[in-house]
């Protein structure tokens, strides 16, 4: 069974296993998911109970509740206008730093006609320590200033902007005093600065200096603050502005107004409650609110905008786990002044309550959390406290940029370990590899024996000194089946002379022609004997001829010329080819040993021909290399013998001429030879499969 | 008087064949086992001709001292060692000893018989010490006597022994004709193996280079065999 069908290399393998490590992170990412579940289901809870904890502190304090004015809104007709705590006394001067943070609330009142101008009116009202202040914003191209005449003071009694003819910039505020006595201020500018406040007080017009105002003209209009006294508390107010775009004007052209009849109910909740509120320790990302029974906002605190944070390489990195970004803040609520939300009602109306509000197409998302807030069994308002809920997201990433990091320097760590190992191991492994490869040469004979290292360590140096070892006891072996021919030729020469001498007393004194007959076919049974123990020592022999070989410069041509014409006299039923070059071939080889080498491949070539075909030997030579050719037609050799062929006491092909023993080292003294020369020696069969080819090649440098 | 023979071999069943044919030749056979046996012997009374194996018993170069102290007795003692070792090696410290021949075992009989003879016949060509003009060759410097299987060289003795006297001889007596190894195998009165041949040749080689350095009258035909170059 294969159990590495991908064959796989020990490398891969590593690498699979380090990318298993790299999983660890992806899992806590996943992990950490779902911890933001619960985290938000935590959050949902703390500000739950949070909620309920304010809502104590304010029922303690019910009478804040009591302090404000909070008049029923329902059934008036105009809407109502809300009176926002200020935090310092307003300096008149038509700036309006001091309503800095209120600007969101500033309510744009309408055109009362329908003409296309664009001319609107901010308005805001504000107070602290029982001073109401009104703040105009009003964008007017043409400022028409009211021009006094002196001349008709009768028709400026009649009071109404009807002062002069001619129409002016006009800003009237109607009220409700805490006496539920109607008034009416009128504000009409002669030029910018401080101007005076008019009144109609017995039917006549006239300035009431209790009140201040201030014009400041604006790039695209003018900002007016008016300042009312001290006390004056209007529990129903109506603002309208009359504009003039032309001097001279008569009637005014048009009217933009808090309510077009009606005056708007004045909500004032009470300062108390704000300064409670701003007391309150709130998280970034996360707003207070106390309302009323009606989902009125009395006070509120704190902001939805998450902190600011720092973006680092690891943050960019668990921003593109989690989210391309955190979503973007969606605040409905940050200037709303009467709040309702499903978690209010089941406040208001049945106890504490919380949820999750998503936006329906960006991942943002607030937690809520109310609670009534409840004084002598009634209901005075709810506590409501919504938190975005990217903080959660924060906490989370900032947790797994933090895990990142560490992780980070783990994983890294371990797989610059592992690679190190690794790379190590392969090295050694791959060493080993080349060790083994050099114990056995090409044509599987075992080289020289190997040093044993005496380095002891792991199991791959006992791998690599096991190798060693049985590389050296092959190398025995081998050297044992080499010799063993030699030492055995030796050993059975002298019970074959016993034998021989024997038979030949036997033939000197037997007369009868019968027995002489076997005597002498026994004769001949010791000399084949005879043959195979000289031909088994005949691999050693070459060795020892190698010995005291002498080389010499010869002509190979020549050299082949003369061992052909030899073979063909001996042998005159095979024909013998010789193709060789023009130009001598000089070689420095041993003439004897190189006639050997001839000797046992033209035998070879002798055996296995067909008698019709010639032996053809070839001889061819160029720049890069000498091929000596011999090849004769027969029976093919089997690809996967080709190089065992040369091998010793290897003997593959049957043999037709069964006379002479064959013991498969023709050619494996063939080889010796040839490599003594520096030559290799190869077996191939023809192209066109009709014989084989047997080559010593030599590569000249 | 039978000419007196000793043989020195360990191996009992090869000493008696060899004594059986060679006594039925006529020859006094004296056989010997080991070396000491034989240095016995040899010190009361030396034999006509010896027959040595190499290795006898534990001593694997009995065979050399034997001759040597034969040698050291007489140089004219003819000697043949007959043994299993055939390497170069063996072959040539024999011959440096004096040997007249060198024989392997697996020799026949009937070849050893020749030898024997032939021996004897240069002991007695050597005693007589008659001409016999019949039977000298002469090419060039060299001279050959067939009646006496002895050579010279320029008028200098070559030591030459009785295999390369035949193998010399049978080149020598058509100069320029090439002899295959079968031929001067047969020449030799020998059934020995290509490489014998070979390094007979170039023992030969090397006794007349011993002469004459510029020697290179016996020459190499690849794949054919060798001739005497006129």
């Amino acid at each position: 069974m294969n159990i590495n069908p991908l064959r796989w290399q020990l490398k891969t393998k590593f690498i699979s296993i380090l990318l298993v490590v790299l999983l660890i992170p992806i899992a806590s990412v996943v992990l950490l998911k779902e911890v933001e579940k619960t985290l938000v289901d935590n959050l949902k809870q703390n500000l739950l109970l949070t909620s309920k904890l304010y809502s104590l502190q304010l029922e303690s304090n019910s009478n804040w509740f009591y302090d404000s004015r909070l008049p029923d809104t329902e059934s008036a007709i105009a809407d109502e206008l809300f009176v926002f705590p200020l935090q310092q006394e307003i300096v008149l001067d038509g700036f309006f730093d001091e309503w800095e943070f209120l600007e969101h609330f500033r309510a744009n009142l309408k055109v009362l006609d329908r003409s296309a101008d664009p001319d609107t009116m901010g308005f805001l009202m504000g107070a602290v320590k029982e001073n109401l202040y009104l703040s105009f914003q009003i964008t007017d191209e043409h400022i028409i200033y009211w021009q006094p005449v002196q001349t008709s003071s009768q028709e400026s009694s009649r009071g109404g902007g009807n002062a002069t003819n001619y129409r002016s910039e006009l800003i009237v505020v109607s009220f409700i005093d805490n006496n539920n006595i109607p008034q009416r201020i009128f504000i009409k500018p002669i030029a910018p600065g401080k101007i005076p406040v008019e009144k109609i007080s017995q039917g006549e017009l006239k300035v009431d200096w209790r009140y201040s105002a201030y014009w400041v003209e604006t790039a695209d209009g003018f900002n007016v603050e008016v300042k009312f006294p001290n006390g004056l508390m209007p529990t129903y107010l109506q603002v309208r502005y009359f504009d003039v775009d032309k001097p001279q004007q008569t009637i005014h052209e048009k009217v933009i107004a808090s309510s077009l009849l009606d005056l708007n109910p004045v909500v004032w909740p009470s300062a108390s409650l704000d300064k409670y509120v701003k007391t309150l320790t709130v998280n970034p990302g996360q707003r207070v609110w106390v309302l009323d029974t009606k989902g009125r906002v009395m006070a509120r605190h704190g902001d939805l905008r998450p902190p600011i944070q720092e973006r680092t390489f690891l943050s960019a990195i668990a921003d593109w786990i989690f989210a391309p970004q955190i979503s973007p803040l969606v605040d409905h609520r940050s200037s709303k002044l009467r709040l309702s939300s499903p978690v209010i009602q089941d406040a208001l109306t049945l106890g504490p309550s919380s949820a999750i509000e998503s936006e329906l197409k960006s991942d943002f998302s607030v937690a809520l959390a109310a609670s009534p807030i409840i004084a002598d069994g009634q209901v005075l308002g709810a506590v409501m406290i919504e938190e975005n809920v990217a903080r959660v997201q924060f906490v989370q990433r900032k947790t797994l940029s933090q895990m990142l990091y560490v992780m980070g320097a783990i994983i890294f760590g371990v797989i610059g370990l592992l690679g190190w190992y690794v790379s190590k191991l392969v090295g050694r492994i791959s060493k080993l590899r080349k060790q083994v490869t050099t114990l056995v040469d090409e044509q599987g004979r075992m080289r020289i024996p190997a040093e044993l290292d005496v380095y002891e360590g792991d199991e791959i140096d006992e791998l690599n000194k096991a190798f060693v070892r049985m590389g050296n006891k092959l190398y025995d072996y081998h050297d044992y089946l080499e010799k063993l021919a030699s030492r055995l030729s030796h050993e059975l020469r002298t019970p074959i002379a016993v034998v021989r001498s024997s038979l030949d007393n036997l033939l000197l004194t037997h007369r009868e022609e019968a027995d002489t007959e076997t005597i002498k076919r026994a004769l001949v049974g010791t000399e084949r004997l005879g043959e195979i123990i000289t031909r088994m020592r005949q691999a050693s022999g070459v060795k020892e001829a190698m010995q005291s070989a002498n080389f010499e410069e010869i002509d190979l041509t020549d050299f082949l010329t003369h061992m052909v014409a030899g073979f063909q006299q001996t042998f005159k039923s095979t024909e013998f080819k010789l193709k060789h070059p023009d130009k001598p071939v000089v070689r420095s080889v041993s003439p004897d040993l190189l006639a050997e080498m001839m000797d046992k491949l033209l035998s070879n070539a002798i055996d296995f021909s067909q008698s019709q075909h010639p032996v053809i030997v070839e001889l061819v030579h160029d720049r890069d290399s000498t091929f000596l050719n011999i090849s004769n037609t027969g029976p093919l050799i089997e690809k996967k013998n080709l190089r065992k062929i040369f091998q010793s006491l290897v003997s593959i092909r049957d043999k037709r001429n069964e006379s002479t023993p064959n013991l498969g080292l023709g050619l494996y003294v063939v080889r010796l030879i040839a490599e003594f020369h520096g030559a290799k020696v190869k077996a191939a069969n023809r192209e066109d499969a009709t014989g084989v080819v047997f080559s010593v090649i030599w590569r000249n440098k | 008087m039978a000419r007196r023979i000793a043989l020195v071999e360990d191996e009992k069943a090869i000493r008696e064949n060899y004594a059986a044919s060679l006594r039925k030749q006529g020859y006094d056979v004296l056989c010997y086992e080991s070396k000491d046996q034989a240095l016995k012997a040899f010190e009361t009374r030396l034999p006509d001709l010896a027959i040595l194996d190499i290795g006898l018993g534990a001593e694997p170069e009995g065979g050399f001292e034997l001759c040597r102290f034969l040698r050291a007795q007489s140089s004219t003692l003819p000697i043949i060692f007959l043994t299993a070792l055939d390497s170069e090696f063996d072959t040539i410290s024999g011959l440096r000893l004096g040997a007249d021949d060198y024989l392997t075992k697996d020799i026949s009989l009937a070849q050893v018989l020749v030898r024997v003879s032939a021996l004897f016949r240069r002991i007695d060509a050597l005693k007589s010490n008659l001409d016999q003009e019949q039977d000298l060759i002469e090419v060039g410097k060299l001279q050959l006597d067939a009646s006496r299987f002895v050579a010279s060289w320029d008028e200098h003795p070559i030591e030459i022994t009785l295999t390369e006297f035949w193998i010399l001889h049978a080149l020598v007596k058509r100069p320029g004709h090439v002899k295959n190894r079968d031929q001067l195998m047969e020449a030799a009165k020998a059934v020995v193996d290509d490489s014998t041949v070979t390094s007979h040749i170039k023992r030969l080689r090397k006794k007349f280079v011993a002469l004459e350095p510029e020697f290179d009258r016996i020459e190499t035909v690849y794949g054919m065999g060798y001739r005497w170059k006129a």
